[in-house]
């Protein structure tokens, strides 16, 4: 019988492990982690440790090797479409946008295939043209857009069809400060709304920022879970994760 | 459910050729090309038809008894160069100076021909002359023979008479076109969606596009579809771009070449057979050259792909030119079996239409059932 506080979470993954044809190691090894509904749950680790895994096989992108994951009480593997409709999915920063199509059309797109009907869809795209401030560069070819244009572009396509989840991978590589701000605004605002999150990034202030809590990940396992302000003082962040994964030895 | 997948579908579609119409370059291969090309490919075959100058030289060497010289000069199809050194008749046939030299011999009753084997013209030229010397000796013994009282039907103890099963220039004409439109059709179909299909698989996969469309609820399997739709649309633009720039060079023929008109006549059954073929070739095409593209790891890799694609088409294509009376086994060759198909149908015949027709929707339905494994696998996703 599951707790209460499992019904109730948004996300659950109980011994997920992932192994990759060809690869030795596994991705992710044993890893169970459960997010809360308006959680903003941040993964710390290296390059390779698992992160973008594991947000994949919540998006529905892949199969776990072993182990479950349920999304809003979805299952990742046999309800993937179901839960396509629950998660807004951000991966690799700002690219993976057409770039022959405007920002608005990128949106129409990611609507329509998200099953947003089609008398909804214009009315769904102005809130998040406004919602990120995208009303200058709406109609303009992505091609032309900076990474922050980009970004916004991209947070929107996501956000479209209302999703409960949002999955972020490294959302603000590559973007300047005010961009990168504008993403942690829009983080904040979710967490806000009591919509969950996961993001993982590389910037320990950020995730400090936003996240009610962080997950260490190493090697694929799961090694450590602070609540930055409750478990560790603000800033100490970055000392922990060096400590854990001995990389600042 | 159904009406999800169609409307998925159609999204997928209606986007993928929204971005391809907005590539220059996949438009400058897809209609730019194959518009041009036709045109272009005449211009060059007629520009290479005319010697020099517009004329053909021939050297002449030696005394001429027979008045060879003045019949050869009213056919007004040579201008005759009278050289008096006998070895420059060759150089001058090595150089190009002369397409062909005329040696005479024995007081003129012994011609020699001089003409370069390697090289086209000058080997035509000289069957063209030897046809005109052989036709000027049999008028000259024709006129022996009378002048001895022997009839000049003694020349020829046989005759033939030409009873061909096809009559008329037209008939001619389509025969010929029924050889042509095969070959043009698979080499445009394989052509056609080259472009198209290396940017919606390939190209996508590369961008970094794939992943967040494959995070949507879309299934996989409408995605392919939607893209097939796209890039079977590009292909008819480029087979239509092919035929309309063939058509185009067919009129300006006459006009800026004074080419005699190639005559042809096609019934509208015929016509519209060939035009269903070529659409099920396109569609074929379209169909493989995407699997290739959503298999490939890259678009350059995929370009790499495309060619035993293109070879293949061509093999088909000519193929069918150089099987005549094709055995009904045939008809199960893949690429080969529409280009025997389309032969047939533009002549006016058949050659298995159903069978053909029912194999190329085989053809679809296992590539995009292939595209669909490949899209479903984990490797299409970017390793990162």
């Amino acid at each position: 019988m599951p707790s209460a506080a499992i019904v109730d979470a948004a996300v659950v993954t109980r011994g997920l492990t992932k192994r990759y044809r060809g690869m030795s190691a596994p991705a992710l090894r044993d890893v169970s982690l459960s997010v809360a509904s308006g959680e903003v749950v941040g993964l710390l680790g290296a390059n390779g440790a698992g992160k973008t895994t594991l947000l994949r096989i919540l998006s529905g992108l892949l199969r776990p090797t072993e182990g479950t994951a349920t999304v809003a009480g979805l299952d990742s593997v046999r309800e993937a479409t179901a839960v396509h409709a629950v998660v807004g999915a951000l991966f690799g920063g700002a690219v993976g946008l057409y770039e022959r199509l405007s920002a608005r059309e990128n949106i129409r797109y990611f609507a329509s295939l998200n099953g947003v009907s089609r008398a909804e869809i214009p009315q769904r795209i102005e809130e998040m043209v406004a919602l990120f401030g995208m009303q200058a560069f709406a109609d303009r070819m992505v091609a032309g857009f900076s990474s922050g244009m980009k970004q916004r572009t991209a947070l929107a396509r996501a956000m479209v069809h209302r999703p409960r989840v949002l999955v972020l991978d490294e959302p603000t590589t590559g973007l300047d400060i005010a961009a990168a701000l504008v993403v942690q605004e829009f983080v904040l605002r979710c967490r806000s709304e009591g919509r969950s999150v996961l993001i993982s990034s590389h910037n320990t202030g950020e995730l400090e920022r936003v996240c009610s809590r962080v997950v260490v990940i190493l090697d694929g396992c799961i090694v450590c879970e602070a609540r930055p302000g409750v478990d560790i003082a603000r800033g100490e962040l970055r000392e922990l994760y060096l400590r854990i994964s001995g990389e600042g030895v | 459910m159904i009406r999800v997948y169609a409307v998925q579908i159609g999204t997928v579609a209606a986007k993928e050729l929204t971005e391809l119409f907005r590539d220059w370059r996949t438009v400058l291969v897809s209609v730019g090309v194959p518009l041009l090309l036709f045109p272009l490919l005449v211009s060059l075959a007629f520009a290479a038809s005319e010697s020099p100058g517009g004329q053909t030289r021939v050297a002449i060497v030696g005394q001429d008894s027979l008045s060879v010289v003045p019949f050869l000069q009213s056919l007004e199809r040579f201008t005759l160069v009278p050289i008096a050194d006998s070895g420059a008749a060759e150089s001058g046939v090595s150089d190009g100076e002369f397409t062909v030299a005329l040696r005479f011999r024995d007081a003129g009753a012994r011609i020699e021909l001089i003409y370069n084997n390697a090289e086209v013209r000058s080997a035509e030229v000289a069957a063209e002359m030897r046809a005109a010397l052989e036709h000027y000796s049999t008028g000259l013994a024709a006129q022996r023979l009378e002048e001895l009282g022997l009839a000049r039907e003694l020349l020829t103890p046989l005759r033939i008479e030409h009873n061909p099963l096809h009559r008329g220039a037209r008939a001619a004409g389509t025969l010929a076109l029924s050889l042509l439109v095969p070959v043009l059709t698979l080499l445009a179909a394989a052509i056609g969606p080259i472009a198209a299909a290396g940017d919606v698989g390939a190209g996508e996969k590369e961008r970094g596009t794939l992943e967040p469309l494959f995070g949507t609820c879309a299934s996989r399997a409408a995605v392919v579809i939607g893209k097939f739709g796209a890039v079977t649309v590009m292909a008819l633009i480029g087979v239509a771009s092919f035929f309309v720039g063939a058509g185009l060079a067919y009129l300006a023929g006459p006009i800026l070449y004074s080419a005699a008109r190639f005559e042809f006549a096609l019934q509208p059954l015929s016509v519209a057979l060939t035009v269903l073929l070529g659409i099920l070739t396109a569609a074929v095409f379209s169909a493989i050259e995407l699997t290739i593209s959503l298999s490939a790891r890259s678009a350059k890799a995929a370009q790499a792909l495309f060619l035993p694609v293109l070879i293949l088409a061509s093999a088909a294509g000519y193929g069918a030119v150089t099987l005549s009376g094709a055995a009904g086994w045939y008809a199960h060759v893949p690429l080969l079996n529409l280009a025997l198909a389309i032969k047939a149908s533009v002549a006016g015949a058949s050659f298995h239409p159903g069978v053909v027709v029912l194999w190329a929707v085989v053809y679809i339905a296992a590539a995009l059932r292939v595209a669909s494994a490949v899209v479903q696998s984990e490797g299409v996703l970017r390793q990162r």
